[in-house]
């Protein structure tokens, strides 16, 4: 804001300068001053020497000069009488004096006047060269920015080679909106940050004359000329690029592949998503993760992700920092996710930070986008199946904002006009509800407040109805301590539940209900101690509170027995401390250490079983009850993260990490793939917490001027205490849960080839993977035992994986985009015989997973047709035309056997077994 | 009651999004090669029978019968009932058991390789009355049949039952379109004196039946759907009898029929089971690790039987199984060459000339017999 005010100020005076000739002889004044009015002065000095002052009259509206000149030269004689003051000057080679309120400014100079020694004996004292070229330019707003100088700090000597901090956000110029991830640096030496989820950067540097580069996904490439003297503040704002189709898929931080640290992090940004082929006219987080290499689902339609060989439940799905439990609606054909709120989302598969923890296999952290703080907008989309509409704008311009977002399906609505009475009696539909308030107090508070709610609703031909939420609110307040230090303090709840009733039969009518409630705060601090440490390090606290499941009968007749399962509580509490620290300019390494400590707390009734045995209804000895608030059992362990990369040159980099992580909730599911009514579940004194470990290794290379990224990732991961059931399991209202539960080996590795084009007409990437996912379950007790106690494949081990995304612009109004999967089908288990049983066949299945469905394949082609491209046009407004499986390929989903009039006969389910043609308008206003 | 079964009310919905089912030709992958013990005691007065075979790789039609095995019914008190080969693979008590309601059996198997089976301790269990068999209309719509609901209620007033499983058999009548009363026999017309336009049909169920109350506070089955008989059959054109039997299970016969029926029968969802080995209660007494197939189990039987008409329900349309059936008018002299064609005399006849003509059709359309048998049940009335 102040920068804008600046930069109007320099316009002011640019237009209203006048053209004279250079003066290259010392101006030398004299005089003496005792509270002489500034115009006085002025006129004294412009009769003294040919110079020409030149300043808006409000800056020295009350300015009394009292001073006295003995044969000084102007430039120190200025300093003198503006000592004090926040008044600056410059003088031109015209010989023109022009005065600044607030920052000291320079024009781009065309000689190498200014090095740093200059800077130390000239006192800091500028110029202002060039500007007929400047007013050539016609200059932009950015054009200007980008080549002031701009001083930061108090001034003081410069000595070569100290480093001193620059921090500050970085925003876009028309929302005010702060930028994830844009990566800010100076090139020698070598030395950049990217900013925070915050828009935050803090940036410790060489004091003195620098150029600070700017990258930002979907944001012009920019730079700022500064002269570093001292810590300082830096506010930058970046201007987003507007020519829309230009847009490449996915445009990271150019060189970051090669010179970032992260490895096994995915970024996707708004803009890039939109270019990928929607399914059901929805644009989908989760769908597009799957492009993503070692990123896995059982099938189409399927709920959950499997990354890396995890399982489903494995994947922390954070929406602004709190937990997402159920992340899609109806059933998993579309992700609960609003993709007009999401400003970006990271997938890290590996290479954790520390200040992650309580899911071993992935995070899927959803970034939201703020209210637009300077004007009003709204945006939204209408498909055959959903619509969504989402509002933005300022309260209080440029301090407080808001934006709301709504979503929700009218299959419901088709359903009813259907005049069949079975399905006018099924209904299916969703909705979901966002806001999010942000509010900067001041440039070091900042307050954010955001809530989320999404509802389901399903019924199948008026019989059991089925209702699932989704509920998430988070309050963060941000403050910076100082440049090098800032912090976050959050509250955090969220809550899934569901509830399933059936009134059809009046004996049997029933309700179950289940809910998960968390309720967190945490304190993440970063700081910046110098240029080659980035420290981060906090603690948080994770309450957790279940309801694992209550059934009750329904009406007067019901003679359901009331079933109150005892309530679940636990306490996850971590801290963690981890340093990014720059060894070389080629070597960093990042060591990070989170410690979690886990309490299961009563009340609650425990069950005993026999030390020497099998955990089963037969050994169980007795019971024990504690109290509430006591500790049944505390579970805690170090999670150890490290990172290296060794940058080979500025186009190859080899990177390795490790991690570790433990997780204390569990998904009960004995599908294949999740249900919604399947139940988390904590540990407990027989659940033991689940402790994934992964290595990864990989070889990154740029190709072509960093247009083209390439890398190559293996990783091998362990993973302890994963879950699967005895055959027969009954999983909700379970009093007796552990019997039924036995402990799991996991083991995955894989290798992941990525190979990405940014820029140019044609862009996209291709991925292929090569990937195994293997369990043992293995037990003394042959009942706890699953294939012998042999690894076989997971439901989602899919070994070969290839996805070529791609987007190809024809015109700035036009573009196409095409999506190829092609994986391995998935293991089934399969029937190794065949028994007639009193008149009926029958099969017998043995070994687990031990057959692969065929292979899928697909094709996906979307048109996307954009409105006219005037920027300041009151709507804009696209078409998306896609095809979902263009080549109709019937993809199966499972292969299944079934009785069916005592013969047994084998089927292929596919999910969508033609091609889906969708048209979707979306629009800005 | 438990929840997961209705999801397999969700493959409904996802017609609406154009899914697709396809048959497929199980190839066989591996192949284990398994013995099957077939064995219910009951408390019907017949003779115990226990059927023995091998299990066949998928993709083959055999049954294997196990032959030459000696085969003996133990109980608790002592008792040994020996069974006898009655003909390959199947093996009968020479006289009923008559069981004891409260009394524990044991099934012994010894087959001719040499190897020992027994099955655990089963306990013959009473089971309550049928107290009704209802039945409900239910109109058609594209996802549902129009047809008739048949459902079964029971309770133990000493809340001792809690698992139960149904088995079913129909019966229904029906009519060939030509009721044929003459014979053409050794070139001369008899007098039909059988009724081979009436028949009844019968069908059994063949898929597993089974309830519980342990989700109620009282050991209580209410309405629970036995059948579904729809009007895109034949069944109820004129009357229709079903004959519910009732057997109590333990919780462990519970648990493998419901295991059976989740692997056999009720995959195909979006959220399907991993199938797993149907464990039961048979095992090779020298190695545990052997599966054996099959579970036995000892019930008393209860059984009703109800009747129902056409008329009882709305009236709906049927399907024609004989549409096609057509009458030849022909003279005396061309009955033998239409007789050789496969044609049977349905009646006499008048043309318009006034002689007399026989109206012949094809066997499929006269003898009922071809589709059903024309001896009237016991049971019907």
């Amino acid at each position: 804001m102040r920068l804008m005010k600046f930069v109007l100020f320099i316009c002011i005076i640019i237009t209203n300068i006048h053209i004279g000739f250079a003066q290259e002889d010392p101006l030398i004044v004299n005089g003496k001053y005792e509270q002489t009015p500034f115009q006085l002065f002025v006129q004294d000095i412009e009769r003294q020497v040919p110079v020409q002052f030149l300043y808006h009259p409000q800056i020295v509206d009350s300015f009394f000069v009292s001073t006295t000149f003995n044969n000084e030269p102007l430039r120190q004689a200025l300093l003198k009488v503006f000592s004090g003051t926040d008044v600056h000057y410059f003088i031109n080679e015209y010989n023109q004096v022009i005065l600044t309120q607030g920052y000291k400014v320079v024009l781009n100079l065309p000689f190498n006047f200014f090095d740093r020694s200059d800077i130390s004996t000239a006192q800091g004292s500028v110029e202002v060269i060039d500007f007929l070229q400047e007013e050539e330019k016609k200059s932009k707003l950015q054009n200007v920015l980008e080549n002031v100088i701009i001083e930061i700090g108090t001034k003081s000597r410069i000595v070569g080679g100290e480093y001193t901090n620059l921090a500050g956000y970085i925003r876009d110029v028309t929302t005010g909106e702060p930028l994830i991830g844009a990566l800010i640096y100076i090139d020698n030496p070598r030395i950049g940050v990217a900013s925070d989820q915050y828009g935050y950067y803090s940036l410790t540097i060489p004091k003195g004359r620098q150029e600070l580069l700017l990258k930002c996904i979907g944001y012009k490439d920019s730079k700022r000329q500064i002269i570093l003297y001292n810590q300082g503040k830096l506010d930058i704002e970046m201007l987003e690029d507007i020519i829309p189709l230009k847009e490449v898929i996915i445009e990271a931080e150019k060189d970051i592949n090669v010179s970032g640290m992260q490895m096994g992090l995915d970024k996707l940004d708004a803009q890039s998503m939109k270019k990928v082929p929607p399914i059901l006219g929805e644009v989908d987080v989760l769908k597009i993760a799957l492009t993503l290499p070692g990123v896995q689902t059982v099938g189409e339609g399927a709920n959950g992700i499997n990354v890396r060989g995890g399982t489903a439940d494995q994947n922390l799905m954070l929406l602004n920092d709190a937990p997402i439990f159920n992340p899609t609606h109806l059933f998993g054909f579309f992700s609960s996710f609003n993709p007009d709120i999401i400003k970006s989302v990271e997938l890290h598969k590996g290479g954790i930070p520390a200040e992650y923890g309580g899911r071993i296999s992935s995070v899927f952290e959803v970034k939201t986008k703020e209210g637009n703080s300077r004007k009003f907008v709204g945006s939204g989309g209408i498909s055959p199946l959903t619509a969504r509409l989402t509002f933005e704008g300022p309260i209080i311009k440029d301090k407080l904002s808001y934006l709301v977002g709504g979503r929700s399906t009218y299959s419901n609505w088709i359903l009813k006009q259907i005049s069949n009475p079975s399905i006018k009696n099924s209904s299916a539909s969703f909705y979901d509800l966002y806001g999010k308030v942000s509010y900067t107090i001041n440039d070091k508070n900042s307050i954010y407040a955001a809530a989320y709610y999404s509802d389901d609703d399903f019924k199948f031909n008026s019989d059991t109805t089925y209702r699932y939420t989704n509920e998430n609110a988070s309050l963060q307040w941000k403050h910076v301590f100082g440049n090098k230090l800032y912090g976050v303090f959050s509250g955090l709840y969220s809550g899934y539940s569901y509830n399933v009733f059936s009134l059809n039969n009046e004996v049997n009518a029933f309700n179950v209900d289940y809910s998960i409630k968390n309720l967190g705060g945490k304190a993440d601090f970063s700081y910046f101690p110098n240029s080659s440490h980035k420290i981060d390090f906090g603690f948080s606290s994770l309450y957790y509170d279940l309801e694992p499941g209550t059934q009750t009968p329904r009406g007067a007749n019901s003679l359901i027995n009331p079933i109150l399962l005892e309530k679940e509580q636990g306490l996850e509490t971590a801290f963690y401390f981890g340093d990014k620290f720059d060894i070389s300019q080629r070597l960093s390494i990042y060591m990070g250490l989170r410690y979690s400590y886990y309490n299961y707390l009563g009340p609650k009734t425990v069950n005993n079983y026999a030390a020497d045995g099998p955990v089963e209804e037969e050994t169980k000895t007795g019971q024990t009850t504690y109290d509430d608030g006591e500790v049944i059992k505390t579970y805690h362990g170090p999670e150890w993260r490290f990172s290296a990369k060794y940058a080979l040159n500025n186009e190859h980099a080899l990177k390795f990490s490790y991690n570790k992580m433990r997780q204390y909730i569990h998904m009960l599911s004995n599908t294949t793939s999740i249900s919604p009514t399947d139940i988390w579940k904590l540990s407990d004194a027989y659940v033991q917490p689940q402790i994934g470990d992964q290595i990864s290794l990989g070889y990154y290379r740029n190709f072509k001027n960093n247009t083209i990224e390439g890398s190559i990732e293996g990783y091998y991961k362990n993973i302890d205490n994963l879950l699967d059931f005895k055959s027969g399991a009954q999983l909700i209202l379970n009093e007796q849960i552990e019997t039924d539960i036995v402990a799991g080996l996991g083991k995955s590795y894989g290798l992941e080839v990525l190979l990405k084009k940014q820029t140019g007409k044609l862009n996209g990437w291709i991925s292929y993977t090569y990937s195994r996912a293997l369990i043992k379950v293995e037990s003394e007790y042959k009942s706890e035992q699953i294939n012998n106690g042999e690894f076989y494949p997971a439901s989602y081990d899919k070994p070969h994986s290839l996805n070529v995304l791609s987007n190809w612009k024809f015109s700035r109004r036009l573009s196409l985009s095409g999506n190829l999967a092609y994986s391995t089908g998935r293991p089934i288990t399969y029937p190794v015989a065949k028994y007639n049983y009193f008149g009926t066949e029958r099969l017998h299945y043995s070994e687990r997973n031990q057959f692969r469905i065929p292979d899928y394949f697909r094709i996906d082609l979307s048109i996307n047709i954009e409105g006219n491209h005037k920027v300041r046009k009151l709507n804009h407004s696209s078409w998306t035309l896609a095809v979902y499986n263009i080549t109709g390929r019937d993809n199966a989903y499972s292969v299944y056997f079934v009785t069916e009039d005592g013969k047994i006969k084998g089927y292929q389910l596919s999910i969508f077994a033609e091609a889906i043609p969708t048209i979707t308008y979306n629009f800005r206003f | 009651m438990r929840i997961s079964t209705y999801f397999t009310y969700s493959i409904i919905f996802l017609l609406l999004f154009t899914n697709c089912i396809r048959e497929f030709n199980p190839s066989r992958l591996g192949f284990e090669n398994l013995l099957v013990v077939e064995a219910f005691l009951s408390d019907i007065d017949e003779p115990f029978e226990v059927r023995l075979s091998r299990s066949v790789p998928i993709d083959t039609t055999a049954f294997i019968p196990e032959f030459g095995a000696a085969v003996s019914l133990l109980s608790e008190s002592g008792e040994s009932f020996n069974l006898t080969e009655f003909s390959s693979g199947i093996y009968r008590t020479s006289s009923p058991v008559n069981p004891q309601v409260g009394s524990a059996y044991q099934l012994s198997i010894r087959t001719r390789d040499g190897n020992q089976y027994a099955s655990e301790y089963a306990l013959m269990r009473p089971t309550p009355d049928i107290e009704e068999v209802s039945t409900r209309f239910q109109e058609g719509s594209s996802t549902t049949e129009r047809g008739v609901q048949f459902m079964v209620s029971t309770s133990d007033p000493g809340n001792n039952t809690w698992y139960y499983r149904y088995e079913y058999d129909e019966t229904w009548l029906f009519r060939t379109p030509y009721d044929s009363y003459l014979i053409w026999e050794n070139g001369d017309l008899i007098l039909r004196d059988e009724n081979i336009n009436t028949c009844w049909k019968s069908d059994r169920s063949t898929s597993i039946i089974i309830t519980t109350s342990t989700n109620l506070s009282q050991d209580v089955i209410s309405d629970f759907p036995i059948i579904f008989v729809s009007t895109e059959t034949d069944r109820l054109k004129s009357r229709y009898s079903l004959n519910v039997k009732q057997y109590s299970l333990s919780e462990a016969s519970y648990n493998y029929w419901k295991e059976l029926e989740k692997v056999t029968e009720s995959l195909g969802t979006l959220f399907d089971p991993q199938p797993a080995i149907v464990e039961g209660n048979l095992h090779n007494v020298n190695n545990q690790e052997e599966v054996v197939l099959g579970f036995f189990d000892a019930s008393a039987v209860k059984e009703m039987r109800i009747f129902v008409n056409s008329t009882d329900f709305p009236s709906s349309s049927f399907p024609n199984y004989y549409s096609i059936c057509t009458d030849t008018i022909v003279s005396m002299g061309q009955i033998p060459e239409m007789v050789i064609a496969g044609y049977m005399l349905v009646s006499e006849t008048i043309t318009e000339t006034g002689s007399t003509a026989y109206v012949m059709s094809y066997p499929f359309c006269i003898d009922c017999r071809l589709a059903g048998t024309n001896v009237k049940p016991d049971f019907w009335y």
